[in-house]
């Protein structure tokens, strides 16, 4: 069977209907090139997120609000009846604050489950006693406010927070790792253990309660 | 909400206007430009905008017609990164344009050499997370050119990022 690559495109972006979504989960379970194709094309809508998501996460710059005021300005009476300047202003800080919060919490659009190494790592592999070059290393395992099983991971490429869904994995929080640019690696390890903290209930795990978790499965 | 909310709801979305056009342009400076220029062109036809159809559809076309004005205006004499025009009009933006130039990944690079049709569906669907029916809207083509330039533009992406990813 054969499957295009706008066909896995479709399938990542969840476009695909039942039907056609069966036939490329049955032509995957078949053939790892498109395993592979499906994987690489999960790992660029993650390194495009780790890339432009930041951005919308930054303060917006001064120049940009005050050209939407100064529109506000030659606006025609009649539809700025009711909105005295300091109660709009008031509102227009809530939305943007709403927008960014509700965009930091929301859960990636698709699914974006870890496979190989990494799933094995979230699985198994213990932050107090992992081999020194492991490819995959855990950092804070905790219990997120959703009652979610929570890791944060550091890899080659690509760092980040994984929380246990129905017995996979799934990729919460993706920053690019230290191969592509030191100065991100940092950034990015500051802004995962935030993230990390913001999604968890409660202090994360101590190594005696680690072993226990990844001893019970996870349960 | 209605029409009184306009400029609120412009400020809402401000973050995410942001994010598409640095997805589009080729600087940071440049975006920010880019997200100035689409506020106030807004501004100025906001009699066309229909009250109760999605404001953000409706930016993001109109950022994406100006950059594609603009890339038509410079033609071709700068294909590649140009710091100091965008350096030159931003003024005190310099420093931390050139600071930002630093950090450039792999990605930007491999996002700058896609042909501007591919990289705006990339923008707005893989960036921006607009379904193709969305994006296909915003851009005034058909789904299936939609998806063809969706699909050439990934394949470029992940052909240029190769092990990376």
């Amino acid at each position: 069977m054969t499957i295009d690559r706008e066909t896995i495109g479709a399938f990542v972006d969840g476009e695909l209907n039942e039907i056609e979504r069966r036939r490329v989960e049955a032509a995957l379970a078949d053939n790892p090139v498109f395993a592979q194709q499906v994987e690489a094309e999960r790992r660029l809508r993650a390194l495009l997120k780790a890339r432009f998501d930041p951005i919308a996460e930054e303060p917006v710059p001064e120049r940009l609000g005050d050209a939407v005021r100064a529109g506000a300005k030659v606006v025609p009476l009649r539809r700025r009846a009711g909105w005295a300047a300091p109660q709009w202003a008031a509102i227009a800080a809530t939305l943007v604050l709403g927008l960014v919060l509700g965009r930091q919490l929301q859960p990636v659009r698709d699914p974006l489950l870890a496979t190989g190494p990494l799933a094995q790592a979230l699985e198994t592999q213990l932050a107090s006693a992992q081999p020194p070059n492991a490819p995959v290393r855990m950092g804070l395992t905790f219990k997120a406010r959703d009652g979610t099983w929570c890791r944060t991971f550091e890899q080659k490429r690509l760092d980040g927070i994984a929380c246990r869904d129905g017995g996979a994995w799934r990729l919460r929080q993706l920053v690019p790792g230290p191969a592509q640019a030191t100065e991100y690696r940092q950034a990015g390890s500051g802004a995962i253990a935030a993230a990390a903290q913001d999604m968890a209930a409660d202090v994360p795990l101590d190594a005696v309660q680690e072993r226990l978790a990844v001893e019970s499965d996870w349960k | 909400m209605d029409g009184q909310s306009f400029e609120g709801d412009m400020i809402a979305l401000l973050p995410r206007l942001r994010r598409f056009a640095h997805a589009l342009a080729r600087s940071p400076a440049d975006a920010d430009d880019l997200c100035q220029a689409s506020i106030e062109r807004a501004l100025k036809s906001r009699d066309q905008w229909q009250p109760g159809t999605r404001l953000d559809s409706w930016m993001y076309r109109i950022m994406r017609n100006l950059w594609v004005d603009e890339a038509r205006a410079r033609g071709r004499r700068d294909q590649t990164f140009a710091p100091e025009e965008a350096g030159a009009h931003v003024g005190d933006d310099g420093a931390r344009h050139i600071e930002l130039k630093l950090e450039l990944t792999d990605l930007d690079r491999a996002m700058s050499r896609l042909p501007a049709e591919q990289r705006e569906a990339i923008a707005l669907v893989l960036v921006e997370g607009l379904a193709y029916k969305e994006a296909a809207a915003v851009l005034d083509v058909p789904i299936g050119t939609l998806t063809s330039r969706l699909s050439r533009g990934r394949e470029a992406l992940i052909a240029e990022l190769g092990k990376a990813i």
